[in-house]
């Protein structure tokens, strides 16, 4: 038995010790899906491994702030654009190698770079409303019939959530507090704001508050949900990725990075993913109207991330008052 | 009795050991994280400002009678299912008892996530349990909320109770029921006032593992909560928010668990120290054949019981295998679901299985050892380290997961991004488990037994292999069974120390729930019920030639 149990520490040791050196490590909070399309290509194409941890944008965040004395990973992928803005000092700043391509009202500046386009919409069970009951504004989500019938991920804790409330006070200035205090009331939390689609998608609730990809994987799935542009304006802003200071793997965290924007990925984002391109010479995936059709707003990062502390205790403060 | 403390014997080294665990992997980065609760969070001095807020809030308040009440009632239901099939199972000859607790076992090993979200799918607004009763003409309330978490976690949670008891009602002393029995009273009688009594360490020993469980489960009131604030989801939510940057009040609510959890603790302690019986093992209670009526009885009530629990289960194993389109479920069935996650299966699988085997083997180790220091040994040293190794008991998995970011992640300790981090994780976060288990099996054994190896002449480390380990057989395994099983399960601080090559079942399962992918989801948990299932029926069959004794069989 003793003997067992030593050969077994023995392999164990061998196996935690078999760390691979040709290796980047991306903390990301893109889709499981997503990731487990895109790192075996990555890893096939380059022969570099990719360790990657999948987290909530926050925490993603968190986590690389936590170590940030002894920093474990060396790319941030995919994470809300005004996330990374408020941490860039934990950002090493780097100019890709196809930067002119990059459309340029996505450029904020090279601490951190535009991966996708993404946009805030409203998700809608065709079966639970008809056409002239599905919300058309963000106003009317404060509309007492949808209590208790609109999903969203919490804005303290969900990137995604964070860009919706920010989206509502960029329209409307301090009234807009007041709007999005209405629709909370009216609101069901969701754990992350990927899984809003499938809880309306199930009929669990009749909205729901996601970006416009996430959304649009259940149409194009076939469920029974369909996509309503907020008629007052939806903001639209890439979401994006970094390297961090003290990568330890500092030469494949920019084979990573300028992978990720290379035009065949972008294809692929925007073909498989229904993501927005963050390319020139990439166009926007078929089945998704022009963004000349949507009325979008521009997103300022600055204000995003700057006020972002005092935005998140006033919604907490709300989100207090009404016992969410 | 002079020989004992007359110089220093092995359980000195043991108690050292067990204060150095506590002290490096519980105290040294839970400091980290509990500092801030006594902290202004602008200038940094000390204050009490996050106490004053938690008692002065309606809000937090509120979460916390919430919390109390959810635990508590979890605990009731838990005992009103565990104890008449653990009764059931262990005294009379039930068919497929084998069977019957396997499933209610791995009913406790489906993680929350997706647990809740099978009883959504069942019972939901439009689950399809709800429409068919609704089709009857039959309403059912609303699941979400306190209703739906006390549900689902009773239905989870019970096994503990339900295997502690069987374990003890198995080793208790016959004679005294026969006594009882002799004396005229009746069955029912005999088993509240004679055999009741008798498993109340057991029984309230399960209790409280149930009542910690439910206390600090945040995964299930997360999803089906709908709005219902528990302290747990709420310290989750406040710890891992990437502004809200609260770790001062973050902490104050898990400190705040914590102290309802430590006053539950010492009151079953003294419930169950209130009163003392040992038994000599010799003369074990015997199985007795049911007939007509009463046996299909039995058999109803514990086939509805396990039935129950495993119903999500099977809506798991159900839609594992049903057609998907990106992540809407369609007509039909494949294996698209699998073919999904298949790159990542073999890596997953192992490594769930590794960390949490070599976790479970160190638990044995040093929890058996412990659980005797605490059962046999108490001096001042011991009844210190008695309630500190109740630590991980209390401390929910998130705020011992951010501890152990911070603290392993510097001088003179680097773990982060290791094996060795997820496995210390298992260790210390079920290592109470065991302890307890050993120890409450060692007070229904009679001292006299090992008193009469030491008597004659057999040095106390001798004794213990010889004389005591022997006994405690029984109780160390379905000890390391529970600890295995709740490894293989550990989710909560796990998944904030994984990185790519540590990931694990539970944490991919999560990961695919967050997003909304049910089927994949589905497609991880079955794989993960499937690969526990066939362990412990492997472990069932290899401990159960000729050993009665063998809790989990």
């Amino acid at each position: 038995m003793k003997r067992v149990l030593l050969a077994f520490f023995c392999v164990v040791a061998v196996f935690v010790a078999s760390a691979a050196s040709n290796e980047v490590v991306v903390y990301t909070a893109h889709e499981e899906s997503i990731i487990n399309a895109l790192v075996p290509m990555f890893e096939k194409e380059t022969g570099i491994k990719v360790n990657y941890v999948k987290l909530a944008s926050g925490d993603v965040i968190k986590r690389a702030k936590a170590e940030a004395n002894n920093p474990q990973a060396d790319v941030i992928w995919s994470i809300g654009g005004e996330q990374l803005e408020a941490e860039s000092q934990i950002l090493q700043a780097y100019t890709p190698k196809d930067w002119d391509k990059i459309v340029g009202v996505y450029k904020v500046g090279t601490n951190w770079l535009p991966y996708t386009g993404i946009m805030n919409v409203f998700v809608v069970n065709t079966k639970m409303l008809r056409p002239e009951q599905y919300p058309q504004t963000w106003t009317d989500l404060q509309d007492a019939r949808f209590k208790k019938l609109i999903s969203s991920a919490p804005a303290d804790k969900s990137g995604s959530a964070y860009m919706q409330l920010a989206n509502v006070i960029a329209i409307y200035g301090e009234k807009g507090w007041d709007i999005y205090k209405g629709i909370m009331k009216n609101m069901v939390i969701s754990t992350s704001s990927g899984a809003v689609p499938k809880f309306v998608n199930d009929g669990e609730q009749a909205v729901g508050l996601t970006l416009e990809d996430n959304a649009f994987r259940f149409v194009e799935g076939g469920g029974p949900v369909t996509i309503v542009y907020p008629k007052d304006g939806t903001v639209a802003a890439p979401d994006g990725m970094a390297i961090l200071k003290g990568a330890p793997n500092l030469a494949n965290a920019k084979i990573f990075t300028d992978w990720c924007l290379s035009k065949p990925v972008q294809e692929y984002l925007v073909n498989a993913m229904k993501r927005r391109p963050v390319r020139t010479d990439v166009a926007s995936p078929k089945g998704l109207p022009a963004m000349t059709e949507v009325k979008s707003i521009p997103y300022d990062f600055g204000w995003a991330a700057s006020n972002k502390n005092a935005f998140v205790k006033k919604f907490t403060d709300i989100k207090m008052d009404l016992g969410l | 009795m002079n020989l004992r403390g007359k110089r220093a014997d092995v359980w000195h080294l043991v108690t050292f050991i067990g204060f150095a665990i506590v002290i490096v992997f519980l105290i040294y980065p839970l400091f980290d994280v509990f500092q801030y609760s006594f902290k202004n969070k602008e200038t940094g001095e000390l204050s009490l400002a996050n106490w004053k807020e938690f008692f002065g809030r309606a809000y937090y308040m509120r979460a916390f009678g919430h919390s109390m009440f959810i635990a508590l009632a979890t605990t009731f239901f838990s005992m009103v299912l565990g104890i008449p099939l653990a009764f059931f199972t262990t005294r009379y000859k039930i068919k497929g008892s084998n069977l019957l607790t396997t499933l209610s076992v791995l009913a406790l090993l489906s993680p929350t996530f997706i647990g809740a979200y099978s009883w959504i799918t069942m019972l939901g607004r439009n689950g399809f349990l709800r429409n068919l009763f609704s089709s009857i003409g039959i309403t059912l309330p609303p699941i979400y909320g306190a209703l739906g978490i006390i549900l689902a976690d009773s239905l989870q949670y019970y096994p503990f109770i339900s295997l502690m008891l069987a374990g003890s009602l198995m080793t208790i002393d016959r004679s005294l029921e026969e006594a009882s029995e002799n004396l005229g009273a009746r069955a029912t009688k005999t088993f509240f006032s004679v055999t009741m009594p008798l498993v109340l360490p057991s029984l309230t020993g399960g209790a409280l593992i149930v009542f910690m469980m439910s206390l600090s489960n945040f995964g299930t009131p997360m999803i089906i909560g709908g709005n219902y604030l528990v302290l747990p989801t709420l310290a989750y939510n406040m710890f891992t928010s990437e502004v809200g940057e609260s770790p001062g009040m973050a902490s104050t609510v898990s400190i705040i668990l914590m102290l309802c959890a430590a006053v539950v603790i010492v009151l079953q302690t003294w419930a169950s120290s209130r009163r003392k019986y040992a038994s000599m093992l010799v003369n074990r209670p015997v199985v007795k054949k049911l007939k007509g009526a009463k046996a299909f009885l039995a058999h109803l009530v514990c086939y509805f019981i396990v039935g129950l629990s495993t119903l999500p289960l099977g809506v798991i194993v159900f839609y594992s295998f049903r057609n998907t389109s990106g992540p809407v479920f369609k007509p039909g069935f494949s294996l698209g679901s699998y073919r999904q996650i298949f790159f990542d299966v073999p890596k997953t699988v192992a490594n769930s299985f590794i960390y949490s085997f070599v976790a479970v083997l160190l638990i044995a180790l040093v929890g058996t050892l412990l659980g005797f220091v605490i059962a046999r040994r108490r001096n001042l040293a011991v009844k210190l380290l008695d309630p500190l190794l109740m630590i991980p008991y209390i401390v929910p998995g998130t705020v011992l997961g951010i501890g152990f970011i911070v603290a392993f992640n510097r001088k003179p300790i680097f773990l982060t991004g290791t094996a060795i981090i997820m496995i210390l994780t298992y260790f210390i976060r079920r290592l109470p488990y065991s302890v307890r288990s050993a120890a409450s099996i060692l007070k229904q054994i009679d001292p006299a037994l090992e008193e009469a190896g030491i008597n004659l002449g057999s040095p106390p480390g001798r004794t213990f292999r010889t004389v005591t380990l022997p006994l405690m057989q029984s109780g160390i395994i379905s000890g390391a069974i529970m600890s295995w099983v709740t490894s293989m399960n550990e989710l909560s601080a796990s998944v904030l120390l994984y990185v790519g090559r540590t990931m694990t079942m539970p944490i991919k399962v999560y990961l695919s729930v967050a997003d909304g992918y049910f089927g994949t989801a589905s497609a991880m948990s079955t794989i993960l019920l499937a690969v526990t299932g066939i362990a412990m029926f492997v472990v069932n069959k290899y401990f159960n030639r000729g050993s009665e004794t063998f809790i989990a069989s």
